[in-house]
């Protein structure tokens, strides 16, 4: 068990504002969990000197600004240089914890372009922000090499989630499709019969099933993991008329319009 | 007076008496203030009246109440009854910040809040509901709570008497509080052998005094030889209303027998508050001692953090400091589980236990994305209050607004 953390910088009394996804970040401690956990979104629209500024004015930590512009200046295609003052000095990250977020810095920026399209879109994905992530999954698409059947596969399975979070399933159904085409791994087999079965009536479900050689084995697997899905309850709105403003801005922020 | 600016000021506020003292840097002393300027009138009736829209106080108030038809206000403490309050539609609050108020006019300095620098008061009681209405007096007067320290008479005693010479502090010192014919005798003593070297005031007797001189003399002297016997003494100080040297012949003498110096101190209490002031906040020249009262909290309570990348103990409730002092503030961010243990220890490091408190409730999320206020404040010396409230995690996770508590004793 760790320990817990006491916050000596406490909240800044004008927020950071992170465009991509319309998140205002009010302490050092939520920067440093959204970066952490978003390292694919982090361009230079948050890390500059608008952030840089930002550690100055609210929480007096200059000298570790001027580290970081440093370091930016030094190197300005080293996102793990501009960032990793920031991860160490504030205490927020244990050791083994800054070793492995320097790791994946480096490996995020060492990625060819095909791969660090595909991380941003699933990073949206994360946030919700399907709109844009679908944006990212076709960049993702067209620069890899044709002949990256695995990679390609990732790419359509994972713009299929996406889809299927936005509801519409009918393209979803599609990027499995595509996923199992491209890979015929037994993954993709059951990510692409689980969404007929919830999505198709019965009959269909079981001739695609039948044809695409599913065992009994998967057959009963998905349906044992459609019922725990189902078992899990979901809180429900005192009010619908409460939800649905809330559910209409939701929309438009995650399909980006 | 010597001083205009940077006031440091002790106010004994009593049940019946008042005085007020400033603390003379040139001198290294504390300075009564005399009710009338050019008297020896020091002491002032805990007395309070409101006249045509002003707070009179002292011998003004009792001259309002009895030839100007004013109606007395209840002292400050006959207020704290809940039935008294309710009655005349002041609160035991406003008494004390008018009593202070009006004391401070006495100074005689024009725009008197902002030339003080510190205030200390002494009450006869410090309770809980003592110490939240002087809070609550400093408010109304707009003083600094920061500048401000509230001491029992003990305390105060302490204060007045380790500031003497070193001749008068080298062994026990002792105090006779005078209050008409009745005479109490507080010992205050100090344990070298520990360190830091604790000092504590206890009460040895009280004794009522016969009205004749003659035998008010004999009997003071048997009692004082009696509790200065017990004891050896190098500096006894006299102070309160019913003292005087022309029936105290003869115990006076037997005071100083065994060398100790004796002092007559109208307005010690007052006294030892300005001299607190000057020892807390300027000189600091007490390293190495510690005043063992009532008030004082004998565990220290806190948690173990990462501090900047560090584990330390943070302490929450210090000991060797008193229960009203005694509170503190933080935020944590919640590491990977939803409790917090909190570890106390006795003064002399010898007891050691846990509590932990879990935060039932606070919803699901990933580690260190949780951010909660943890207050910690002694509700009397032996008990504390430790208050826990989620303030979520920014716009990434809402605060539940949910808090928990825990009382720990002490």
């Amino acid at each position: 068990m760790g320990l817990n953390r006491l916050s000596r910088t406490g909240l800044a009394k004008k927020p950071f504002y992170v465009k991509s996804t319309g998140l205002n970040l009010w302490s050092v401690e939520e920067l440093c969990f959204f970066l952490s956990s978003n390292l694919p979104l982090i361009d230079s629209e948050i890390a500059g000197t608008r952030l840089t500024r930002w550690l100055t004015e609210e929480f007096r930590l200059t000298a570790l600004a001027l580290r970081m512009e440093k370091a930016a200046a030094a190197d300005r295609s080293s996102l793990s240089g501009f960032l990793m003052p920031l991860f160490s000095d504030t205490g927020y990250f244990t050791a083994p914890m800054l070793k492995k977020l320097s790791a994946s810095l480096k490996s995020l920026e060492a990625a060819p372009a095909h791969v660090r399209y595909l991380k941003k879109a699933d990073a949206l994905t994360d946030n919700r922000l399907f709109g844009e992530a679908m944006e990212y999954y076709r960049r993702a698409e067209e620069t890899a090499d044709p002949g990256d059947r695995a990679f390609l596969a990732r790419t359509a399975h994972n713009r299929g989630v996406a889809a299927a979070r936005m509801l519409e399933y009918d393209e979803a159904m599609k990027e499995f499709r595509k996923a199992l085409e491209l890979s015929g791994s037994r993954e993709d087999l059951k990510t692409y019969l689980t969404a007929l079965r919830i999505t198709k009536p019965a009959d269909k479900y079981a001739a695609e099933a039948e044809e695409a050689g599913a065992d009994d084995g998967l057959i009963r697997e998905i349906d044992e993991e459609i019922f725990r899905a189902m078992e899990k309850k979901f809180p429900l709105p005192d009010s619908p008329a409460e939800v649905i403003p809330h559910l209409r801005e939701e929309f438009h922020r995650e399909s980006g319009t | 007076m010597n001083e205009v600016r940077n006031l440091l000021v002790g106010l004994d506020i009593g049940y019946d008496l008042s005085r007020l003292c400033f603390y003379d840097r040139e001198t290294g002393e504390s300075v009564p203030c005399a009710v009338k300027t050019g008297t020896n009138l020091y002491a002032y009736p805990t007395a309070l009246v409101r006249f045509r829209n002003e707070w009179h106080i002292g011998y003004e108030a009792l001259y309002f109440a009895g030839k100007e038809g004013a109606v007395r206000i209840p002292s400050p403490y006959e207020l704290q009854k809940a039935e008294d309050s309710e009655e005349s539609g002041i609160t035991a609050a406003d008494a004390f910040a008018a009593l202070i108020g009006e004391s401070l006019k006495m100074l005689g300095i024009h725009d008197i809040f902002n030339c003080i620098s510190g205030l200390a008061v002494v009450t006869p009681e410090i309770t809980p509901v003592t110490v939240e209405n002087l809070r609550k007096a400093f408010g109304i007067l707009g003083l600094d709570s920061a500048k401000c320290l509230i001491l029992d008479e003990g305390e105060s005693l302490y204060y007045y008497g380790y500031s003497q010479k070193p001749q008068v502090t080298v062994r026990n010192m002792g105090l006779f509080c005078f209050n008409g014919d009745e005479v109490s005798f507080f010992s205050m003593t100090e344990m070298r052998n520990s360190r830091p070297a604790a000092a504590s005031v206890d009460m040895k007797g009280t004794v009522t005094l016969p009205g004749d001189p003659e035998k008010r003399d004999e009997a003071f002297t048997s009692a004082a030889n009696r509790w200065i016997s017990a004891g050896s003494y190098s500096g006894i100080f006299i102070t309160g209303e019913g003292f005087g040297t022309e029936w105290a012949v003869n115990s006076v003498k037997t005071l100083s027998r065994g060398g100790a110096h004796v002092f007559y101190v109208d307005s010690l209490f007052a006294g030892g508050a300005c001299l607190a002031l000057a020892e807390r906040f300027e000189k600091k020249a007490f390293n190495g001692r510690i005043f063992l009262g009532k008030a004082l909290v004998r565990t220290s309570v806190g948690i173990d953090v990462s501090d900047e990348g560090r584990a330390v103990w943070l302490p929450l409730i210090r000991a060797g400091r008193n229960w009203y002092e005694n509170e503190t503030s933080c935020e944590l961010i919640l590491d990977d589980r939803n409790e917090i243990t909190f570890t106390s220890v006795s003064m002399d490091g010898s007891e050691r236990k846990t509590e932990k408190l879990f935060l039932d409730g606070i919803g699901d999320r990933p580690p260190l994305a949780s951010r909660v206020r943890l207050t910690a404040v002694c509700s009397g010396g032996s008990e504390c209050v430790i208050t826990v409230r989620d303030l979520g995690f920014g716009e990434i996770f809402r605060s539940t607004g949910k808090t928990w508590e825990l009382k720990m004793q002490l």
